[in-house]
C-alpha cells in the first residue's frame, strides 16, 4: 500500500493547521459562515439537515488496519460512534462539532488521510475496483495509477475551480465492480495486440439529473501517456464546460453538446502540447508508487480444515457460498463483509464492528481492507484456512450476514434521513424491503438481484443502474417513490428504464414484493436471474405485476 | 410563527445575522396547531425531530 512521503505528509499537516485556523475565525466571528463555507468545502466539510457533515476520503476504497481502527477512534471521540461508508468509497460522520473538525483532519493525518476534494468542483476522490490487486480476472492492479491521479488532482492549480466536480474510477479488469463508465473518466487496464498493458479511457459517463454511459475516448492509451491524457480531457473540459447552467455543467453534456469528435479532437490537440510537459517525471512518481503495491507474500497451506468446516456447518457454508469471490492466488479467497444486516442502515458501521474487521485484517488479511461502492467492507486477500475464524469474529458483531449481491444488500444514500438535498428518505425504504424480504425467507431463492435507492434525482445510491432502481422524490408534499428496471453497473452498463407512476412511502415495500414474486413466477429456471429474465421478456410483464389494475384495464 | 411577508423577511435577516447560533436559515410554511406552529413540510417535519434510522439529533434530548 502507498505511505505518504515527506512532501504527502507535508502538504497534509499544512492544510489541517490552515483549516484550524480558519474554523477559530468562524468561531469568533471574524469569517461570516458565507465567508467560510468554500473553506469548509475544500476540507470535506458539509452542512446537513440536523448538523456539520464530515466527508473523509478512501482513496481507491484501500485502507489498512489502523485506518480502519483510526475511522473508529474518530467515531467513539468526535461522532456518535459510527460512520457511513458511501457510493463513492468515502466514510461520512454525521454528527461532528464544528471546533472539533480540525482535530479530526489532524487525527487522520496521523494515519495518511484526509478529506481534502471531497466536495466542490474539483477531481474528487479516485475510485477503483474494490477487488483490485485481489482478484483472478484481473490484467494489472489498477490501483498505483489511481494513486498516480490522486496525487496529481490533490490541489492540482488548474482545476480547483471547474465547471463542476469531476469523479475518476478506474479498474484492472473487463469486468467492472468500479461502475467505471458512470464517470466523468473511467479507465480501463487493457491489453493491445503487442500484449503491452494500456488503458482504455471513456468519457462522459454520468447518472444524475440526466444518466449518460461513457463513450470511449480511446481504445488505448500507453502507460506513459496516461496522465498527460488524463490532464488534456480535463483541461478541454475546463475550458469549453458550461459555466451558465449548473445542470449542464458535467462533462456528459459538454461531450452530448460537442459531439465524440470535437472533442477527441481538441484533447489530441491539448494532449500533444502538454505530454512532452511531462518529460517522464510521473513515470518515475508511478514507479515508486508501484512498488509500494507489491503483493503480499501469500502462503502457501492446506485447505482441508475449510473444507471440513464447509461441510460441518451450514450457516458457515451458505455465508461462505455468497460472500466470496475467486482470488488470484491459489487457497485464497476475496471476503465481502457485508454492512447490510437485514433492517439496519446499509454502510453504517459502529466502531466495534470497525475495530473487528481492522484485527481480522491484522491477523489474517495481510493489513488490507477495502470499501466497495457497494458500501461493504473487503478482505482482499484471505486464506482459506483463516475462513472459520473470520466468520466467527464477524458474527459476534452482527456482520455475518450472508447476503452480498442478493435483495438485501442494497445500495441506499442517506436520503432525507441527513441530506439536505434530499426529496424523500431512502435509508427507511431500505431497512424494510431487507427486513420483508427475511422474514419471507426468500433472498436466497431470488439469487442476485441489485436494489439501488437514491433520495433524490441526484443518483449518489446509483438508482439508475440498479436491476430495480427506486428514485425517491416529493410529490406535492409527500414522499413518493419511482421504479427503474433493468438498470445494470457493470462492463454492460444499462440506465434502467422507468416503469410508471411513483408509489407512496406505505406502497413502495409492496410493489417491490410484488415485482420480485411476479420475477419468481415468471423465470424459465432458477438459473435466470431477475436481470436476465427481465432483458429476454421486456418491461411490459413486470410492469403488469407492478400496476395490476392497469393491467386488468387493458385485458378488459 | 410569522404571517406577515414583510415581518418573515426581517426575521430571516436577523436571524441570518445570528451566525454564532445558527447557519442555512431560511423560511419554512407552518401551520398553527394546539402545540404551537408545526411545520407544513415532511422536510421540516424531520428536521425538528432528527433522522428515522437512530433516535438522535433533536429527537435525543
Ligand atoms: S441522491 Fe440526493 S438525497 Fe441521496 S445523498 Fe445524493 S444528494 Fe443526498
Amino acid at each position: 500500500m502507498y505511505v505518504y512521503n515527506d512532501f504527502d505528509e507535508a502538504f497534509v499537516r499544512e492544510r489541517v493547521s490552515q483549516f484550524r485556523g480558519q474554523v477559530a475565525r468562524r468561531i469568533d466571528g471574524s469569517l461570516t459562515e458565507d465567508e467560510f463555507k468554500p473553506f469548509r468545502l475544500m476540507n470535506g466539510l458539509y452542512l446537513q439537515l440536523h448538523a456539520y457533515m464530515l466527508r473523509v476520503a478512501v482513496p481507491y476504497g484501500t485502507l489498512n488496519s489502523a485506518q480502519m481502527t483510526q475511522l473508529a477512534h474518530l467515531a467513539d471521540k468526535y461522532d456518535k460512534g459510527y460512520g457511513h461508508f458511501t457510493t463513492r468509497q468515502n466514510i461520512q460522520y454525521n454528527w461532528p462539532e464544528l471546533r472539533d473538525v480540525p482535530d479530526m483532519l489532524s487525527d487522520l493525518a496521523d494515519v495518511g488521510m484526509h478529506a481534502i476534494q471531497t466536495s466542490g468542483n474539483t477531481i474528487r476522490n479516485v475510485t477503483a475496483d474494490h477487488f483490485a490487486g485481489a482478484a483472478k480476472d484481473e490484467i494489472e492492479d489498477p490501483r498505483p495509477v489511481a494513486e498516480l491521479l490522486r496525487q496529481w488532482s490533490t490541489d492540482h492549480p488548474e482545476f480547483q475551480g471547474l465547471p463542476r466536480k469531476f469523479k475518476i474510477a478506474v479498474t484492472g479488469c473487463e469486468a467492472d465492480r468500479a461502475v467505471i463508465r458512470a464517470h466523468d473518466i473511467g479507465i480501463q487496464v487493457v491489453r493491445n495486440e503487442a500484449n503491452e498493458i494500456g488503458y482504455k479511457v471513456i468519457v462522459g459517463g454520468g447518472l444524475g439529473r440526466t444518466p449518460m454511459i461513457g463513450k470511449v475516448l480511446s481504445d488505448f492509451v500507453s502507460k506513459a501517456d496516461l496522465l498527460p491524457y488524463c490532464e488534456a480531457i480535463v483541461s478541454v473540459y475546463n475550458l469549453l464546460g458550461r459555466r451558465d447552467n449548473k445542470y449542464k455543467a458535467r462533462i456528459k453534456i459538454t461531450l452530448h453538446e460537442n459531439g465524440i469528435d470535437k472533442i477527441q479532437e481538441l484533447v489530441n490537440e491539448r494532449f500533444e502540447q502538454i505530454q512532452p510537459l511531462f518529460g517522464g517525471i510521473d513515470q518515475q512518481f508511478l514507479a515508486e508508487i508501484e512498488h509500494s503495491f507489491a503483493p503480499p507474500a501469500f502462503k502457501v497451506k492446506s485447505t482441508d480444515g475449510y473444507d471440513a468446516a464447509r461441510l460441518a456447518n451450514p450457516a458457515f457454508r451458505s455465508w461462505t457460498d455468497t460472500n466470496l469471490s475467486e482470488h488470484r492466488a491459489d487457497g485464497y479467497a476475496i471476503v465481502s463483509i457485508s454492512i447490510k444486516q437485514h433492517g439496519a442502515t446499509p454502510g453504517d458501521a459502529t466502531s466495534a464492528q470497525m475495530r473487528v474487521m481492522a484485527d481480522l485484517a491484522t491477523k489474517y488479511g495481510h493489513d488490507e481492507l477495502r470499501i466497495s461502492h457497494e458500501q461493504n467492507v473487503i478482505l482482499p486477500h484471505v486464506h482459506k484456512s483463516d475462513l472459520l475464524a473470520i466468520y466467527t469474529a464477524l458474527r459476534d458483531v452482527d456482520l455475518a450476514t450472508a447476503n452480498i449481491g442478493l435483495i438485501s444488500d442494497i445500495i441506499a444514500c442517506p436520503g432525507m434521513d441527513y441530506c439536505a438535498l434530499a426529496t424523500a428518505r431512502s435509508i427507511p425504504v431500505a431497512k424494510e424491503i431487507a427486513t420483508r424480504f427475511d422474514e419471507l425467507k426468500l433472498e436466497h431463492e431470488v439469487g442476485p438481484l441489485k436494489i439501488k435507492i437514491s433520495g433524490c434525482i441526484n443518483a449518489c445510491g446509483h438508482h439508475h443502474v440498479g436491476h430495480i432502481g427506486i428514485l425517491g422524490l416529493d410529490r406535492a408534499g409527500v414522499e413518493n417513490y419511482q421504479i427503474t428496471l433493468g438498470g445494470d453497473g457493470t462492463e454492460s452498463t444499462t440506465i434502467g428504464t422507468r416503469a410508471g407512476p411513483g408509489f407512496g412511502a406505505d406502497e413502495i415495500v409492496p410493489a417491490i414484493e410484488r415485482l420480485v414474486l411476479g420475477y419468481l413466477s415468471l423465470r424459465m429456471s432458477k438459473e435466470e436471474t431477475f436481470l436476465q429474465a427481465y432483458r429476454r421478456l421486456g418491461e411490459a410483464p413486470f410492469k403488469d405485476i407492478l400496476y395490476p389494475e392497469k393491467a386488468a384495464q387493458n385485458a378488459a | 410563527m410569522i404571517t406577515d411577508e414583510a415581518h418573515g423577511d426581517i426575521r430571516l435577516l436577523e436571524a441570518k445575522a445570528d451566525q454564532s447560533i445558527v447557519v442555512g436559515v431560511y423560511l419554512a410554511e407552518a401551520k398553527k396547531t394546539n402545540n404551537g406552529p408545526a411545520p407544513t413540510h415532511f422536510r421540516e417535519a424531520f428536521r425538528t425531530r432528527g433522522p428515522s434510522n437512530y433516535s438522535h439529533g433533536k429527537q435525543e434530548a
